[in-house]
């Protein structure tokens, strides 16, 4: 009966043995397991608490920034309205603004009334001159028109009781020739008296002479040539003076080298301190003998 | 045959040529006989005559084919087609200045039809002859040529960048610079053509120092020279703000408002679109231009020019008041509302009416004080007329409705709005009633006038769908007034108050 019960109790023993190493290992484990939690937990509070920090900076860095933009913003909140309330939209300075412009506007309205009121007498003036220019040309041609004593003309008809002003018109204004036909060019004629005009500039023949054929230069400007070719004729006095310019006064002849013998006071020579010079003598005789006749 | 004979034949051809020639250049400047001599075959008679010995006879072939080309594009494809052209072009090169100058003027009367005319000239190399006539010494050359570069780079943009390829652009604005007349105005408008097709042509003509050049021509007491001025300044100032503001920098103004008083009214016209052409860019500009007086003259100037003429005005108007409020203000103190109220009445074109409504419409749109301007001076009731009449353009019908929306949206002048409420088509009467529910409930003397001016029994009469926007006007506009009120005043109500007559027992 010993071997009955030793099974039983070899069973119980190893029943208790078996809880006993079960609470051991358990226990074992229990307590690993605490401890692994335990660093866990210190290290994920470390961790976290180190996460919390930045976030922390963060954040207030945030509030910070928040902060001074706020603060920029309010400022330039205020400098905004008081700009635009002062200079955009002053509203008094656009009310003076706007008187001005009417002010403005009236100058320059009364401005250009009065060029516009120049411009309009300007063409007036213009169309004037023109007519009365129109009329003058037709009065200078239309000469023949006038009426004379035996008969009258077509403007100053006698079955009319009133001239009409065409015939006034005629009247006043001296006719005009017709224009003389040019003739061609003379070449400078040096007899002609009439220098001192430059109408010789104007009467130049149209071709030069025709140059040799073996030209021989280097030659002067045409210009030049021309010039001095028909330059103006530059007589001396005593050739610009007319033959009978003085004729009153005899120039030229007895008169301006005469001797009046009976005039003088006496006919002895004037008596001179120094004795005199025969040469003088021969000199105060006549160029020629007998050449002045009294 | 002795010698003097054989040469005898040989005089009288020559002078039966040159006769011939010059009776067909006389029967040429009359259109009448052109149909003649087109039928009896005159092209190819003179054609030969062109390759003449005789320089005087070619000058006057030229000059006759010319003119026959000048009278219509049948003649000038003629001319085109029979090859002769390329020989035009050829002793363009060579001869004197008369036939140079008769050359240019073939040139010009076959170019000025038709782009693909003007294409055929520069397609037998005639730009590079013309450019070279354009440096010669005589100025008749000169305006021949100018004259004809013109009208060839007046069809198209790529005929205008050829020409200004060939090099014409400096040449041209030295010829503005001469002291001829003709030869200026022809130059001016030449340039005026090139630049007005696209950008880069006209930076081009404003490279080449044009602006300072026409710009002192400003004053010139040419009339017809002033034109072309005037339009090639607005053409160059068109596309651009930076040309704008070159044209601005040539100190014209104030001496451009001068010419709109002149009495030739094309200079007006010209001078109003390039004031208008200036002032549509950026609101600088155009304070420049109100700070200058401009639009005193400009509204002076839409009150005395008729039709076509001050179109440009107006629009130069509605550009200014579009940029700003303060612009439209400037515009409303110089009287410029009146303005275009009387262009709005008195014109029987339709494009300008609607030119000044838009400009009515920019006007009035940007605040409650602008649109009072513009509706006391009695515009809606025109405005609503124009939108409403059957035979008007489709544009005008648009520009109208747009103009009221706007200004209605921000006016709150009542007795302004009132006529309105009788005529105004449904989408209209929508703002109208909108403006009234605005202001009635804050202001009970406006509400006394309302309701003794009818206006409150019109707003009774409109039948509104439940829901819609008027609707919902309408009840505001009825919550402002005491029960019994709106109920008098509302259609059918002396029928309710008999109905209650026949249904009430006496009391005795």
């Amino acid at each position: 009966e010993a071997e009955v019960h030793r099974k039983e109790e070899y069973d119980a023993a190893v029943r208790i043995q078996s809880w006993y190493r079960g609470i051991r290992t358990r226990s074992l484990v229990k307590n690993l397991n605490r401890c692994a939690i335990r660093i866990q937990r210190h290290y994920r509070g470390f961790m976290g608490r180190r996460r919390i920090r930045a976030i922390l900076i963060d954040s207030v860095k945030r509030m910070c920034l928040d902060h001074y933009n706020k603060q920029a913003a309010q400022i330039q909140k205020m400098w905004r309205g008081f700009y635009v309330r002062k200079y955009v939209f002053d509203y008094y300075s656009r009310k003076k603004y706007l008187e001005s412009l009417v002010a403005k506007n009236e100058m320059i309205r009364s401005e250009l009334a009065e060029q516009e009121e120049a411009m309009r007498r300007e063409a007036r003036k213009r169309e004037e001159e023109e007519t009365r220019r129109r009329l003058r040309a037709w009065a200078e041609r239309h000469h023949y028109l006038v009426s004379t004593v035996v008969q009258p003309s077509v403007f100053n008809s006698p079955y009319r009781p009133f001239t009409l002003p065409e015939e006034t018109l005629l009247l006043n204004t001296r006719p005009k020739t017709p224009p003389k036909v040019a003739s061609v060019g003379h070449g400078f004629d040096p007899s002609w008296r009439q220098y001192g005009q430059n109408q010789l500039m104007v009467r130049l023949p149209s071709k030069l002479p025709p140059l040799p054929a073996k030209p021989q230069g280097p030659f002067r400007q045409p210009e030049e040539v021309r010039a001095q070719r028909y330059r103006e004729f530059q007589p001396s006095l005593r050739v610009a003076t007319d033959y009978e310019a003085y004729g009153h006064l005899a120039y030229g002849n007895a008169h301006f080298r005469e001797v009046q013998p009976e005039r003088h006071v006496t006919q002895d020579r004037f008596r001179t301190i120094v004795p005199p010079v025969p040469v003088f003598d021969k000199l105060n005789a006549e160029y020629v003998e007998g050449y002045v006749e009294n | 045959m002795s010698q003097r004979q054989v040469l005898q034949v040989f005089e009288q051809y020559q002078k039966a040529r040159t006769q011939f020639v010059q009776t067909v250049a006389e029967l040429a400047t009359r259109p009448q006989n052109i149909e003649t001599l087109q039928n009896a075959g005159v092209m190819s008679l003179l054609r030969p005559l062109l390759l003449d010995i005789v320089p005087t006879i070619q000058q006057t072939a030229a000059l006759a084919l010319g003119r026959l080309a000048n009278y219509n594009d049948e003649l000038a494809e003629a001319v085109v087609k029979g090859d002769i052209l390329p020989q035009l072009v050829y002793s363009l090169a060579e001869q004197n200045r008369f036939y140079k100058k008769a050359a240019a003027f073939v040139l010009r009367a076959v170019a000025k039809h038709s782009p693909e005319l003007a294409q055929a000239v520069v397609d037998c190399g005639a730009l590079d002859a013309l450019v070279i006539c354009l440096e010669e010494f005589d100025p008749g050359v000169k305006e021949s040529a100018a004259w004809a570069l013109g009208y060839i780079a007046r069809h198209s943009a790529e005929l205008a960048q050829s020409v200004v390829d060939a090099g014409a652009v400096p040449l041209l604005v030295l010829c503005v610079q001469e002291p001829d007349l003709s030869l200026k105005r022809i130059a001016a408008s030449a340039l005026s053509d090139i630049s007005k097709h696209s950008p880069e042509l006209a930076q081009t003509v404003v490279d080449a120092g044009a602006i300072a050049h026409l710009a002192q021509m400003v004053l010139n007491p040419d009339a017809k020279l002033k034109r072309q001025v005037f339009s090639a300044l607005a053409q160059m100032a068109k596309h651009s703000v930076d040309l704008a503001e070159m044209v601005v920098e040539a100190e014209i103004f104030p001496a451009v408002l001068t010419c709109l008083k002149d009495p030739d009214e094309y200079v007006r016209k010209n001078c109003a679109t390039l004031i208008r052409e200036v002032a549509k860019h950026t609101p600088e500009l155009s304070q420049l231009i109100v700070n200058a007086g401009g639009v005193a003259a400009m509204v002076d100037f839409v009150g005395d020019s008729r039709g076509n003429v001050r179109l440009p005005g107006v629009m130069m108007l509605g550009y200014v008041a579009a940029h700003s409020e303060n612009l439209a203000m400037a515009i409303i103190v110089s009287r410029g509302v009146l303005g275009l109220d009387a262009v709005l009445q008195t014109e029987p074109e339709d494009h300008i009416q609607a030119a000044a409504a838009w400009s009515l419409g920019q006007i009035g749109r940007h605040s409650p004080e602008h649109a009072k301007s513009v509706a006391q001076a009695n515009v809606l009731p025109k405005l609503l007329r124009a939108y409403l009449r059957p035979d008007v353009s489709e544009d005008l019908q648009i520009k109208s409705k747009k103009a009221l929306k706007h200004i209605l949206q921000k006016c709150v002048h009542l007795e302004a709005l009132e006529p309105l409420l009788q005529e105004a088509p449904p989408n209209i009467l929508k703002h109208v009633v909108a403006q009234f529910s605005k202001v009635l409930p804050h202001n009970p003397k406006s509400r006394r006038l309302f309701v003794t001016s009818g206006g409150l029994k019109k707003i009774q009469e409109i039948r509104a769908e439940p829901g819609s926007a008027l609707a919902e006007y309408i009840n505001t506009i009825n919550n402002c007034y005491p029960e019994e009120i709106v109920k008098y005043y509302s259609p059918g109500y002396s029928d309710a108050l008999l109905e209650r007559i026949e249904n009430y027992l006496p009391q005795v």
